[in-house]
């Protein structure tokens, strides 16, 4: 999980109290709001105990199921690394749910919880695409709300969707045929390591609609480099700024 | 100096006391008739019949937040009021994060103390009320949401908030029906989970003056029930409906009185992060101090939370430089939201024992001392879980509920200011005790009203302090030493005036430990006093403590030792003692010289919040990061006045 904001920050922003205080330096004194945690905070009331999500990481981190956090000191991650480790996991996924199922295949949602990334499983008539950075799902659309780390789970043959959600490491909302139906289509997924990614099914970058873009390019492009500081020290209002 | 430790006495003899009548003030009401009776009455077989005095201390939290506080349902949570009742009670809830969380033992009240400005704001716009929806930016955001841009939703409020584009309509202001019906829910949601005699429901809020972000807010207690509370709204801060200024708080508080006959008394917030701004000694909001301000604080402000999750207030070791333990769980490093750093300037305007030693001051200059309050902690929790012990700690906020990542994150980061505290700096703090014949709101609120109170961070060990004229060694052997506290003296909060020709002030204190918690270190008194030069003085004495330690030749005492185990969170109560009670007199008193005396009991080294998590979730501490902590109680002062 990233650094989150102050409780004052936050209460200063939403007092009405402060409002015209703040208004007259919202210039200034804004840069370090930090939207992650509000966005996370909304995300309970939007989908209802959808930070459940974090209790059961945080007891599966107890049970030592699941990784504990990178250690104390470890150096910032100022490259990104984390969230291409992400993004690989993410492709892995889709690549695997695309790959499932004889039925076709269910778009839908999935936001991990600890840096509120939206990301939207888009399943066309012949192929998978994969938006990562995406702003939000469409109108009743199936959503899930997962972990970073969880993900990395599956993605790793370690944990599949199915435990992941009995174990409340993966919540659903959304219609509930939608969502028997993505278990009856996939929990089996993670039962062995996910095969490589296709990487031009992956589109990256919050404001990019321009349809699909090579992983590698992605990766190497401006954008991708933008959007790591999402995984940095210093990253501000990544997942709200689109 | 005089000392008596005494060990292994009956746990219960703090707690209870013998059939004498209540002699101390405030403590019953003995008037000439029951007095005559009394003594006309032989002895009962029973010890206790008639005792008209507080028997045990009730513990509770007078500042905790729900889903209704604007932040603490901006930041997830979901718990509101009624299951915030619940959960204090002793019942096992799920937390805002989904974890099953239950206190070790249930507490005896809690007031629910919500942000009045904009109170129940959130819990209705994802209700949809009709109210919110009947405004076109109401509905847009609640269209959002349901749409699944809830995050969109949330950066849209943040910034009509602060750009003050906030739509008058969606304002949750008082005088307007949404804001009725958040209230009115607050109260009824205390009304059903009022069980007088066993849990108390207080009805209250909190005043959260916060300009600059310096924070000055005060937690308002109501006396009263449903049916007088709800004859008003509560006072809030943004203009035209309300101040910033306490002043105007105490307004309001009188105007409630006046047209009830109800009566509220206000708690100040931990002054720690107001920036100097607290306990003023010239000017407050561009007004000289002057008599009614002393007379009107006074009156109003009858208690100081001194420790809370945003640390304790009690004093500071810029301060108190010759105080051991004066260093515990500080935040000095800027105001509540880091907008400005802190300078050493200001400390002395923001902790108790410096505002307790001004105000002998001020009292000489304007007439009234302001700063006559008595002590209590609470949490300040906005999670609506009142979890402050340190191995069931569910933060402070929804995002520092247990979890792997809390230790490592930053509470305040202002990259501007440089001021940064962080999370693992968030205390596991604090509970209040009242010293209260019974568990009800009005005789709670008595307690309260009438300062015989303390704050502790979180262990519930029991504490009696009484200053009297007339308390001898053999008081500290008597098994019962509220029956001689209350007979022959006052018990905290209490005033002492006017000594008696040649008598210093003596002071019965006694301390058990919390019964499933670690031994004593020491029982201490903190004197501040104001000399004939009008120079302000303190000193720290150490009246009892555990082992066969001596004072150095500096007259420190050695430090009882340290059992934890970090990386083990252990630690055995082979150190220290389960109970301390002495009598003290003052070796330095002069019956010219104004003082206060305040009692403070330490707890030998315990394992942190930090420690536990630290094993639970395998994780390393940041470094700096603290591990151990030595609890404590701070106990109403008692004061001391010269005759006039």
């Amino acid at each position: 999980m990233r650094r989150h904001a102050c409780l004052a920050r936050v209460f200063m922003s939403l007092s009405l109290a402060t409002a015209v205080t703040l208004a007259a330096r919202a210039g200034s004194a804004c840069g370090y709001h930090d939207d992650v945690t509000m966005a996370r905070g909304i995300l309970n009331w939007a989908y209802p105990d959808a930070l459940h999500v974090l209790g059961s990481i945080s007891s599966a981190v107890a049970d030592r199921r699941l990784p504990a956090p990178s250690p104390a000191g470890a150096p910032p991650d100022l490259f990104g690394a984390r969230y291409r480790e992400t993004v690989k996991a993410l492709e892995q996924l889709a690549k695997a749910l695309g790959a499932a199922g004889e039925a076709r295949p269910l778009s839908f949602s999935l936001v991990l919880i600890e840096p509120m990334l939206w990301t939207r499983f888009e399943f066309g008539e012949k192929r998978m695409r994969l938006r990562v950075h995406a702003t939000g799902p469409e109108r009743d659309e199936l959503v899930l709300v997962s972990g970073e780390v969880v993900i990395d789970e599956i993605a790793s043959g370690r944990l599949t969707i199915g435990k992941a959600h009995r174990l409340g490491l993966m919540r659903l909302y959304g219609p509930a045929v939608r969502q028997a139906q993505f278990l009856l289509a996939y929990a089996w997924i993670g039962q062995r390591p996910l095969a490589a990614a296709t990487p031009e099914h992956t589109q990256t970058g919050s404001r990019s609609q321009q349809g699909p873009a090579p992983l590698a390019a992605a990766t190497a492009g401006a954008d991708i480099r933008r959007q790591s500081n999402c995984w940095g020290e210093r990253r501000t209002a990544c997942p709200l700024d689109h | 100096m005089t000392k008596t430790l005494l060990y292994g006495t009956a746990l219960t003899s703090l707690a209870i006391g013998l059939a004498l009548p209540a002699l101390a003030q405030d403590t019953g009401t003995l008037d000439q008739r029951k007095a005559e009776e009394a003594q006309r009455r032989p002895p009962a077989y029973s010890p206790y019949v008639g005792r008209d005095f507080p028997t045990r201390p009730f513990f509770g939290d007078t500042h905790l937040h729900t889903s209704f506080s604007m932040d603490a349902g901006a930041f997830g949570a979901r718990i509101a009021p009624r299951d915030a009742y619940r959960f204090a009670r002793g019942e096992e809830i799920t937390s805002n994060t989904g974890q099953p969380v239950k206190l070790s033992r249930p507490l005896d009240f809690l007031v629910v103390a919500d942000h009045s400005d904009n109170m129940g704001f959130f819990p209705d716009l994802f209700a949809g009320k009709p109210n919110l929806l009947a405004d076109p930016t109401g509905r847009q955001w609640y269209d959002m949401i349901q749409s699944g841009k809830g995050a969109d939703a949330a950066m849209a409020i943040i910034v009509a908030f602060s750009h003050a584009t906030f739509p008058k309509d969606l304002m949750y202001f008082p005088g307007t029906p949404a804001y009725h019906s958040a209230w009115q829910d607050t109260i009824d949601a205390a009304e059903e989970y009022n069980a007088p005699g066993r849990f108390t429901a207080f009805i209250g809020f909190e005043w959260t003056s916060n300009t600059g972000g310096n924070n000055l807010h005060r937690n308002v207690i109501f006396r009263d029930n449903g049916d007088k509370a709800s004859q008003v709204e509560p006072f809030t801060v943004y203009p035209p409906y309300g101040s910033d200024n306490p002043a105007e708080l105490w307004k309001w508080m009188q105007a409630y009185e006046t047209k009830t006959g109800g009566n509220v008394l206000a708690i100040a917030h931990n002054g720690n992060l107001s920036n100097g701004l607290m306990f003023p000694v010239v000017e407050a909001f561009g007004k000289k101090l002057d008599s009614e301000y002393a007379e009107t604080r006074a009156k109003w402000e009858r208690l100081y939370e001194a420790t809370q999750t945003k640390g304790t207030g009690e004093a500071h070791p810029f301060l108190s430089p010759n105080d051991e333990f004066a260093a515990f769980e500080i935040w000095d490093k800027g105001n509540l939201d880091g907008s400005v750093a802190k300078t050493k300037e200001m400390l002395e305007f923001e902790y108790a024992r410096s505002a307790y030693k001004n105000g002998l001051k001020l009292e000489k200059e304007l007439g009234t001392n302001p700063y006559t309050f008595g002590l209590v902690g609470s949490s300040d929790a906005h999670t609506g879980l009142a979890a402050m012990e340190e191995d069931n700690f569910f933060g402070k906020t929804v995002p520092q509920e247990p979890s792997p990542h809390r230790m490592m994150e930053a509470f305040i980061n202002n990259p501007k200011t440089g001021v940064k505290v962080m999370d693992w700096e968030v205390s596991a703090s604090g509970y209040a005790a009242v010293w209260s014949r019974e568990n009800t709101r009005e005789s709670l609120w008595d307690a309260m009203e009438r300062k015989e109170t303390y704050a502790t961070t979180g262990p519930r060990m029991i504490v009696r302090f009484f200053g009297g004229w007339d308390f001898v060694q053999q008081d500290a052997q008597d098994r019962l030493p509220a029956r001689i506290g209350y007979g022959k003296g006052v018990p905290m909060g209490g005033d002492l005036s006017a000594a008696p020709g040649g008598k210093a002030p003596t002071f019965l204190v006694a301390a058990l430990k919390d019964p499933i918690g670690a031994n004593l270190d020491r029982y201490q008194i903190v004197k501040g006093w104001l000399d004939a030069d009008g120079s302000l003085h303190e000193k720290v004495y150490d009246v009892a403590w555990s082992g066969g330690r001596k004072p150095g030749g500096d007259g420190k005492l050695p430090p009882v030792g340290n059992t934890v185990d970090e990386p083990n969170a252990t630690w055995t109560n082979t150190i220290g003692a389960p109970e301390l009670i002495a009598v003290w007199e003052d070796p330095e008193f002069d019956a010219t010289q104004p003082a206060f005396y305040y009692g403070r009991v330490i707890e030998i080294p315990t394992p942190r919040w930090t420690a536990y998590d630290g094993k639970r979730f395998g994780v390393k501490p940041l470094p700096g990061a603290t591990m151990t902590v030595t609890e404590r109680a701070y106990t109403s002062p008692i004061w001391y006045r010269p005759k006039p």
